[in-house]
């Protein structure tokens, strides 16, 4: 899949829309497993929540890898310092006994009011990046790039911001960007039941609207030719 | 130099411009939204607002198009409402006309998709089953009325088709019955 998440925010810095590619959770080209025995030797510790590597990188295994299964059980899904069983996975690695122990490692989700914090403070970068200008009328942040993905940003008129987190090598971004911003304009604005107040979008001809412009970005490599 | 009176009704040269009559459209319905209870009072609301259009349509039509020269058959007022008056307001026929087949007072048009609908759309796990076509039923019944043939018009969805069944006082069946004795 071309792109993989999509955010709508609104003037106010509320994140009003969320997009993810559910395909690229699920592959396991981001995780990997790794045996141990006593001690540990990647330092593990518990971080918003989650259990995450923040020392003694090797094979592989980074800095802000997450545990995803001890021995073949799975974290739980809301509470990821748990395993599937009940056990803390803090102390079952911190257990002699466990070991040898295998780790998974890899990324989890982000949960929804992380999201809702990260855009806001999007929000709030957004505005200080367009105050840092040395020219007068500059845009704010509009291309963030990282060696994994690359995101863009268009702010409207309105001051809504639509961002979209693509492969690097990904092309025709900015049709894309215009072309959720004329669905935002059709399905959102035009639609009597969409109070501006912070209410989610959830509606099926706006998911539709999507869902086709994806399925053309990814047969064709762009949006000249879609179909209005 | 044609001026936009001489124009034909029925061939419109401009299109509709959608999202101007949208914008406006959607706030009619916000409004009314606003001062209902009930999803039959919202219905009812914006076929009042329909109404309104219907009547003042069907007087342009008759005159501008037909130069003056009644319908006074219900099943040829039927047809004149299907194919002139909607392709004089939203430039295409309405899809369909049926004839309910267990009561002869009652009609149905079919709409696919009404110009009203194209937008709105509900979240995936709500059961709201507003119809904003309602205004088009109001037109619908604004027009039938004014023809003289008085009925009440119903908007609803069904398979995701929206109909308009239209329910003619009985009196409008006994004199189109006695026009066929003559």
């Amino acid at each position: 899949m071309p792109v993989y998440n999509i955010m709508i925010i609104n003037n106010a810095g509320a994140l009003v829309y969320t997009y993810t590619d559910q395909s690229r959770l699920l592959s396991s080209a981001n995780e990997l497993e790794k045996t141990y025995s006593y001690p540990l030797e990647p330092v593990i510790e518990v971080q918003d929540s989650r259990c995450c590597v923040v020392f003694g990188e090797a094979d592989g295994v980074r800095i802000g890898h997450c545990v995803l299964a001890v021995n073949g059980t799975n974290v739980q899904a809301g509470r990821p310092t748990l395993l599937e069983n009940g056990q803390e996975v803090m102390s079952v690695l911190a257990n002699p006994a466990s070991y040898p122990v295998s780790i998974k490692f890899g990324k989890l989700k982000l949960t929804a009011n992380e999201r809702i914090n990260l855009a806001g403070m999007f929000h709030s970068i957004y505005a200080i990046t367009a105050k840092l200008s040395p020219v007068a009328g500059s845009s704010g942040l509009q291309l963030l790039e990282t060696d994994a993905y690359r995101l863009h940003c268009l702010q409207t008129v309105t001051g809504v911001k639509i961002l979209v987190i693509t492969d690097p090598k990904q092309a025709n971004v900015n049709q894309v960007l215009k072309r959720i911003y004329e669905i935002y304009a059709d399905y959102a604005l035009k639609n009597p039941f969409f109070t501006m107040q912070g209410m989610n979008i959830n509606f099926t001809l706006f998911e539709e609207a999507v869902q086709s412009m994806l399925r053309h970005l990814d047969k064709f490599g762009n949006l000249t030719n879609l179909a209005p | 130099s044609r001026s936009p009176l001489d124009r034909s009704l029925l061939r419109p040269k401009t299109d509709l411009p959608l999202a101007t009559f949208s914008l406006l459209l959607s706030e009619m319905i916000k409004y009314s939204n606003g001062r209902s209870r009930t999803v039959q009072e919202l219905q009812s609301k914006l076929a009042d607002f329909g109404r309104h259009i219907g009547s003042r349509s069907l007087d342009l039509l008759f005159f501008r198009e037909r130069n003056g020269r009644r319908e006074l058959r219900l099943k040829n007022a039927l047809f004149l409402v299907k194919s002139s008056l909607w392709r004089m307001l939203f430039g295409k026929d309405c899809d369909d006309l049926e004839q309910s087949t267990d009561d002869e007072r009652t009609f149905y048009f079919v709409e696919r998709e009404p110009v009203t609908n194209r937008f709105v759309s509900f979240s995936q796990k709500a059961d709201t089953n507003v119809n904003c076509a309602a205004f088009i039923g109001g037109v619908l019944e604004g027009a039938l009325c004014s023809a003289g043939f008085q009925c009440q018009v119903a908007t609803f969805f069904s398979n995701d088709v929206t109909y308009y069944e239209v329910k003619f006082e009985p009196s409008v069946l006994t004199r189109d019955r006695s026009l066929d004795s003559r």
